[in-house]
């Protein structure tokens, strides 16, 4: 259903029970920290990271992730520098050493990156071992600070892509796709403060605020369908939160992933066959806590829900 | 998107949504839908019945908290002209544990059905085969006796067309479930008696194997039908399994009680609405 009709049905619909939670916001709970969205003060430094402070960098958050600790970014290691930001992201994959799955895209929506004031989008590395089936239930060994739930399309790919000069296009990505899937993407990280540990940047280092992944039903005909008008709806327990529709990645999921495609590409990371490839948030962001039960409706692509204990 | 058809469109889809909604949240009653928005089949009716799931969960009904299977006995199938079992949703909102008090508001009628009903454990995800009576049957977390209040919200319900009754979630509007038994084997449900009273005079009773000769078999096939109609049973859902007696429709003052041999008691009471 077009998501601006679904907006003017709803807007007429005033009668009957209403579940309203006075705790819950469009965000979900009130559980990212003490910064709120969009009100980061950004840090002073542009200038990148040396290689020795991007191993420190990498090394702090390292340690944060294997215990499970929270960890605070020094000031002096703050910078505003975007290659610096990719030099962390790859190098934290290479220190945690587990068995890569995929990708995820952070910020892939135009209207976060602008409200975030991040010059591009921010991507993160899936593992094998925090990959779920639908319905899952996730202890808090899964989690740091955060559990903050996104719907997303994502891609599972058919083959390799290898690093190579010339970029993918997009009807060669698609080619390429195996099937597509609808998901929660679940984000966490090491910075206690998700909107402030030096503006948005702080997640966007942690893996990109990566956590844990749990995959809808998946589906190999996926061309025949509208995917940027395709649209969800996010419950937190029994109430609604908002919906959301697969043009907030990057206008169609499809653009999302030949982006990722060829950003790893062009950081020499090939795209392997079997990889699974998250294509973006569609409903922005919402915090949930232990004992909430978060599920999607995404129309004909079926439900997806994953359980925090 | 897919199924829909020149015939029925997704726009004949959402407007036959959109008046049961309506019908449903105003409290207004719904008479026999334009030809053109009447959904034709089975197929149409369930995609109906899950555009009204999404208008009615972001409009202030809040998410879908389980389903209902209609349909699964004799006694049901012979009242309604019905042969085979219809899924309805119900929503977490007007699900009530241990008893609950209503409110019985004309022109509309409120009716009770004596049931069976278990929450799933697990997922039941889309896949290729159906799922088994085995495989259901494990999926089972808890059993509970149940009361399903059901609602006559048409002008004439003997002139309403099946497709338009499923869509409209087949007369669902409350459940009120007993306590939760975890050890009560799921297979051994269809060897179990309930019995329904309202103001005390017994007005029926039933067995659990006469819901399909096993809710079990009413729970795998309403697990591959969910399952293949991409509204699985998520993990946590209840399901309220089937009538093990003929509606009754209920008036202000009445007091229904299901006594369930193995699940328990439950009770549902309605009174009039009050004058302010």
């Amino acid at each position: 259903m077009a998501s601006n009709k679904v907006d003017g049905i709803r807007r007429d619909i005033q009668h009957g029970p209403r579940r309203h939670s006075d705790e819950l916001s469009s965000r979900g709970r009130p559980l990212y920290g003490e910064t709120a969205p969009s009100e980061a003060t950004p840090c002073a430094r542009t200038s990148p990271l040396t290689h020795e402070e991007v191993s420190r960098v990498v090394a702090l958050i390292a340690a944060g992730r294997r215990t499970r600790s929270a960890v605070e970014l020094p000031v002096d290691l703050r910078t505003r520098d975007w290659t610096s930001v990719e030099e962390v992201i790859l190098g934290l994959d290479e220190a945690l050493g587990r068995v890569g799955a995929g990708w995820k895209i952070g910020a892939a929506s135009a209207e976060i990156r602008h409200a975030e004031g991040l010059p591009s989008p921010s991507p993160g590395r899936f593992y094998r071992d925090t990959m779920f089936d639908n319905g899952a239930a996730l202890g808090p060994e899964f989690f740091i600070n955060f559990r903050n739930v996104e719907c997303e399309f994502a891609f599972q790919m058919g083959r390799d892509f290898a690093v190579r000069d010339e970029p993918y296009d997009e009807a060669e990505v698609a080619d390429g796709v195996d099937t597509m899937f609808p998901a929660l993407e679940i984000g966490d990280t090491v910075f206690r403060d998700w909107y402030g540990a030096s503006g948005y940047f702080g997640s966007c280092l942690d893996n990109g605020g990566g956590a844990a992944f749990v995959a809808g039903a998946k589906t190999s005909d996926w061309r025949s369908l509208d995917l940027a008008s395709s649209g969800m709806d996010l419950y937190l327990n029994e109430y609604y939160i908002k919906s959301g529709v697969g043009s907030a990645a990057m206008g169609h999921p499809l653009t999302s992933l030949t982006w990722l495609v060829n950003w790893a590409q062009r950081h020499g990371r090939p795209v392997y066959s079997g990889e699974v490839i998250s294509t973006g948030t569609c409903t922005g962001h919402c915090f949930a806590a232990p004992g909430d039960v978060v599920s999607a409706d995404f129309g004909d692509l079926g439900m997806v829900q994953v359980e925090f204990l | 998107m897919t199924g829909w058809t020149k015939e029925y469109s997704e726009e004949d889809g959402e407007a036959a949504a959109l008046a049961i909604v309506d019908s449903r949240v105003s409290g207004r009653q719904l008479g026999p839908l334009p030809d053109r928005l009447r959904p034709r089949s089975l197929d149409d009716a369930y995609r109906v019945q899950h555009l009204a799931h999404r208008l009615l969960g972001a409009g202030g009904y809040g998410r879908v908290g389980g389903w209902k299977i209609g349909c699964t006995t004799v006694v049901m199938q012979e009242y309604l002209g019905v042969e085979a079992p219809v899924a309805g949703a119900m929503f977490r909102s007007s699900m009530w544990h241990g008893g609950h008090r209503f409110r019985v508001s004309p022109p509309r009628v409120l009716g009770v059905e004596c049931e069976i009903a278990v929450r799933v454990g697990r997922t039941l995800d889309r896949r290729d085969e159906p799922y088994g009576v085995e495989e259901a049957a494990q999926a089972v977390s808890v059993s509970m006796a149940a009361i399903e209040v059901v609602e006559d919200r048409y002008l004439d319900y003997l002139s309403m067309d099946v497709p338009t009754q499923v869509a409209d979630d087949f007369y669902h509007f409350a459940s009120v479930v007993g306590e939760e038994h975890e050890g009560v084997d799921p297979r051994s449900l269809r060897d179990v008696t309930s019995t329904m009273s309202i103001n005390g005079e017994p007005v029926g009773r039933g067995q659990g194997s006469d819901i399909l000769g096993d809710p079990m078999v009413a729970l795998a096939w309403l697990a591959s039908t969910l399952a293949q109609r991409r509204t699985p049973l998520l993990a946590g859902d209840v399901v309220s399994l089937g009538s093990l007696v003929k509606t009754q429709w209920v008036r202000a003052g009445d007091v229904v009680v299901v006594n369930n041999d193995v699940l328990g008691e439950v009770r549902a009471t309605f009174d009039a609405v009050s004058e302010v």
